[in-house]
């Protein structure tokens, strides 16, 4: 596994694994994550993957600069020589209400885009995608890659209110509002179960590395849903 | 459990202890004290744990009843705090009785004054911490700032306790009206950004601008301009300093948002941090590049000074 370690903070380093993004890379930091997070636990504060990084916090009071370096090439040069080692990813199937009264911004996208209503349902929902990162707010995951074909930049104007489990593409992502927040990207559907609830044991409903697949569901089968939550 | 009642929030106070850790990779931020250094002592004066909840009072103007018996201890931004109306010294503990009233004028120098208990508030935490985000509506009460009627639980504590107040001796209290130097460690995107930017940031000195917050202090001064305008979002380490497109610095502190795709050049040592965080809009900031060595050592002694 080759990375690059800089200085991010007085206690904290960035571990860099490439300066392009893919599916396979974020698995692989996934699972350098876990690594770390195991062997290194004691004097760990603080985690963070994202696309094609690492940032990693540690407690100044239990070690330093340089011994830190040297747990991190220890136990990441252990994990290369693994060659069987192999992420743990789950599949995360999330039901999608694609109905016109759910998703605002559906029809302003199919003339934008020269593509058909159902042409984008489809599209959306036919491919997994890779969770790169989870920040923004609580639980909001940065799901890629869309389709080229869907591809469009953010809104020119941000709304100040997107509703919780609004299903969003905007860029190179899509992704599912865990909280009534503000947002700039194009509204496409509802996904009826909660990205984000910290009474769960685990409150997100995937990690960093995981697969995402949307399925399309009716709007009676959506109502189910929320007669059951 | 009674404690204190809260008669007049203040323009902005929140429950805080040290930050809530471990769950940046699903998205929560740390939040925490915004200067551990006020806080640390309120907690050590009445030799509470570090982690003990208290309050963060931004700019004054806050009223509390006592509803116990207790030791409580005040530090941080410059104002006059009275017990039922007779002026009180800052940083230093003191004995209240049920049914006194606190009060907190608006503050003159600095931004935030710290009040502890004996013991701490007692909250329930959530996610490992009482500290209030309230863009995430995480902690402290509700995960929002104190309202008028808010009721905060505390044990009542015996008055022989401790046998005089005690106060912080004057080497330790900053002088917040004083523009500081703020120490950096270079690193990041440190390689986006020419000789000449690094030496422009470092020799000249920048205002604080009105919208900084919690989240993070924005600078108004020289312009810098990063050779990469976006990278993909990474974690954002405490104190992180992010140059968007714009060319104006943005000092991340603690309730930040945990990614970021903007270039950054280092980062602002924590302690440093912390006194950036008393610092009030207009005011005037400089910078010094530190090895990493000796901003080890400086944070090291801090944290093992109040732990």
């Amino acid at each position: 596994m080759k990375y690059q370690i800089e200085v991010a903070g007085v206690n904290s380093l960035l571990l860099r694994f490439s300066d392009q993004v893919d599916q396979e890379l974020i698995a692989k930091i996934g699972l350098a994550c876990e690594a770390l997070r195991t062997a290194l636990c004691p004097v760990l504060v603080e985690l963070v993957p994202s696309y094609t990084t690492l940032l990693l916090t540690y407690d100044l009071l239990k070690t330093d600069d340089h011994s830190i370096r040297q747990s991190i090439r220890t136990v990441l040069d252990d994990l290369t020589e693994e060659r069987n080692s192999r992420p743990e990813v789950n599949l995360i199937e999330l039901p999608v209400c694609y109905d016109l009264e759910l998703a605002p911004d559906l029809e302003a996208l199919s003339q934008r885009l020269n593509l058909s209503v159902s042409e984008i349902i489809q599209i959306h929902s036919e491919r997994e995608y890779s969770v790169f990162a989870i920040g923004f707010s609580p639980g909001f995951g940065y799901l890629g890659e869309l389709d080229e074909r869907l591809r469009i930049p953010r809104l020119a104007t941000p709304r100040t209110v997107v509703p919780r489990g609004s299903v969003a593409i905007a860029e190179l992502n899509t992704a599912v509002y865990p909280q009534e927040t503000p947002g700039g990207w194009w509204l496409i559907g509802q996904c009826p179960l909660l990205m984000f609830d910290a009474e769960r044991a685990s409150p997100c409903i995937f990690k960093v590395g995981d697969r995402v697949k949307f399925s399309p569901i009716s709007r009676a089968e959506y109502e189910a849903f929320g007669d059951r939550l | 459990m009674s404690g204190f009642y809260v008669l007049k929030p203040g323009a902005m106070t929140t429950v805080q202890d040290l930050g809530r850790f471990g769950y940046q990779d699903i998205g929560l931020t740390t939040g925490g004290c915004m200067d551990e250094h006020a806080a640390g002592w309120a907690n050590r004066l009445l030799g509470n744990k570090p982690q003990c909840a208290l309050l963060e009072i931004s700019l004054g103007n806050m009223q509390l009843q006592a509803e116990v018996d207790t030791w409580i201890a005040v530090t941080g931004a410059e104002q006059q705090f009275s017990i039922n109306n007779r002026p009180q010294n800052n940083w230093q503990s003191h004995f209240v009785k049920a049914g006194d009233i606190l009060a907190f004028s608006w503050s003159k120098t600095g931004v935030r004054s710290y009040l502890a208990v004996a013991g701490g508030f007692q909250l329930q935490p959530q996610f490992g911490s009482c500290s209030t985000v309230v863009r995430e509506s995480v902690g402290g009460i509700e995960g929002r700032a104190l309202q008028s009627g808010d009721q905060l639980s505390c044990a009542a504590s015996d008055e022989d306790l401790f046998i005089c107040n005690r106060a912080v001796s004057a080497e330790f209290i900053p002088d917040y009206s004083e523009p500081p130097i703020v120490d950096v460690v270079l690193g990041y995107q440190q390689h986006s950004f020419s000789q000449k930017d690094l030496q422009r940031f470092f020799k000249s000195d920048y205002q604080i601008k009105p919208d900084s917050d919690r989240m993070g202090y924005r600078l108004e001064g020289e312009v810098l301009t990063p050779g990469v305008q976006g990278i993909f979002s990474e974690g954002i380490s405490f104190g992180a300093i992010q140059v968007p497109a714009d060319g104006l610095p943005i000092i991340l502190l603690k309730d930040r948002q945990t990614l970021g795709g903007y270039p950054k050049l280092g980062a602002v040592v924590t302690i440093d941090a912390f006194r950036l965080s008393q610092c009030r809009p207009g005011q005037t900031v400089s910078f010094r590049e530190v090895s990493l060595e000796f901003a080890q050592n400086k944070v090291r002694a801090f944290y093992q000074f109040f732990s």
